[in-house]
């Protein structure tokens, strides 16, 4: 399936991989397509200004340019928040022995967000592919202990003396409506 | 009043006092930043900006952190006071470039802060004032160039959403829902409140049940980020554009409980000291009458 992506300022290297058919013949049309909106943008940018005056867009074009360039490098970013909504979620949290919640606030400086983007972050840091659940119970093992060994985010005291449980739920959406699979990717009692 | 409340919306008559205003909020809401910043337990596990450029280590020493928060106090006021802005601006700049990267760089994923930007903008509009000695242009430079580092902020996120989900990203209505879900449930994770376990039941499930009002909701989001640049054109929409915008903030809030307070648009778009002048204003009216 074509997903629209001929607008932007992607490569051509990019638009082969994207498209491996035809990725040349989108990237042409894209630049051609870009060249003919620039033209209607300047059009209408002129149209609106009484008299020129440099500075209007100078700051906005640029920053936009750099941080798409640039990426997620303080203080450019290219504001990656909810860009895409997949059909899947997860949400962590600790439980006790009985699996019961343990609100992270008792125990953590840190917010169940935040716990997930601790996950993300091992998973990036060991390049193992994720989403929908395709971590398997390796893997899960691997990165249970990476976040429990970074021991900045847990009370050491509760570390050391509590069993509990660090659970992912996985959420998705079928026919059925909210469905929902349970992990638990590290266990302290065991 | 409607005469009033016209004027507001239609950005006219905005105050000079409001640069000042402006400065002060902007400064003590940029101290409290930093200072919660770097005594927050610091690691430099994911290297970003400029943690990513040079090594960053030196500033997890508490003697660092304190001298850097001494010359960001020392910085803030002469800024505020007017004095040597392009050395003020410069070191202020620098020093929330380097605490952010700091912040961006543990690993754990933050809400972007746009301060850096903000205060960089400024900066190039008193470099700007410096070379051409034009002070029309420094006026209205001072608090343009933010507004286009705001108003690219709001384009990026347009441009990453088409970018990665095509123009078909408002139609998600599933994925809105269970991002929705998450969002509450990892608050439910944090705190254990009960309340927000319960929405987590019933604010989904509403969703779900309701696509064409999502994709209403979401269209809408999507057009009003991805036209803010209009206002850098037309000083008359910055108002609106800004309650628009705020409101936009506050539904992600009350959908989400995403508590982020965009004082960005409260400062550079909502002109506040319109409302420190509202009495002014009014009594200045019965007067005239």
């Amino acid at each position: 399936m074509l997903i629209p992506r001929w607008w932007t300022i992607g490569s051509l290297s990019e638009f082969n991989t994207w498209y491996p058919e035809f990725g040349s013949l989108v990237w042409v049309f894209k630049n051609l397509a870009l060249l003919a909106l620039s033209f209607i943008f300047l059009y209408f940018f002129f149209l609106f200004r009484k008299k020129p005056n440099n500075a209007v867009f100078d700051i906005f074009i640029t920053f936009v340019i750099l941080s798409w360039i640039i990426g997620e490098q303080h203080p450019f970013s290219r504001i990656p928040m909810y860009h895409s909504f997949p059909n899947y979620a997860y949400v962590f949290s600790l439980s006790d022995k009985n699996d019961r919640l343990i609100p992270l606030q008792n125990v953590s400086p840190l917010g169940a967000a935040e716990l997930s983007h601790l996950y993300y972050t091992s998973l990036y840091n060991h390049e193992i592919l994720y989403g929908y659940a395709r971590e398997d119970s390796f893997n899960l093992g691997i990165i249970g202990a990476d976040m429990i060994n970074n021991t900045t985010w847990i009370n050491p005291n509760f570390l050391a003396d509590s069993c509990f449980h660090l659970n992912r739920q996985y959420f998705f959406v079928s026919d059925k409506g909210f469905e929902v699979i349970n992990k638990v990717f590290y266990d302290s009692c065991n | 009043m409607i005469p009033v409340i016209k004027q507001y919306f239609l950005n006219r008559g905005e105050a000079k006092e409001n640069w000042t205003l402006i400065k002060l909020i902007l400064s003590v809401y940029w101290l409290l930043l930093i200072f919660r910043l770097l005594y927050n337990p610091l690691i430099l596990s994911d290297p970003k900006g400029f943690c990513y450029l040079f090594n960053c280590e030196l500033f997890l020493v508490e003697g660092i952190r304190i001298f850097l928060l001494f010359i960001a106090l020392l910085s803030s006021a002469l800024y505020v006071l007017e004095k040597k802005m392009i050395l003020s601006l410069t070191i202020i700049s620098i020093i929330s470039v380097i605490v952010f990267s700091l912040d961006a760089s543990n690993g754990i994923g933050n809400i972007i802060n746009l301060s850096s930007s903000i205060f960089i903008a400024q900066l190039i509009a008193y470099i700007i004032y410096a070379v051409s000695k034009k002070k029309e242009h420094l006026v209205k430079n001072r608090i343009h160039f933010p507004m286009q580092i705001i108003a690219a902020h709001y384009m990026l996120a347009a441009l990453s959403k088409l970018h990665n989900s095509g123009f078909s990203w408002f139609l998600a209505d599933e994925g809105f829902a269970l991002q929705v879900k998450k969002s509450l449930l990892l608050e439910y994770t944090t705190s254990g409140d009960q309340s927000l376990l319960a929405k987590a039941e019933w604010l989904p499930n509403l969703i779900l049940e309701h696509p064409h009002m999502t994709h209403f909701f979401l269209l809408g989001a999507l057009l009003l980020e991805f036209s803010t640049f209009i206002v850098l054109l037309k000083n008359e929409l910055k108002v609106s554009y800004g309650w628009l915008l705020l409101l936009m903030h506050l539904g992600i809030y009350y959908f989400m409980e995403i508590s982020y307070f965009p004082v960005y648009l409260v400062l550079f778009f909502v002109n506040i000291s319109f409302f420190i002048q509202l009495p002014k204003r009014l009594l200045n009216k019965k007067i005239s009458h």
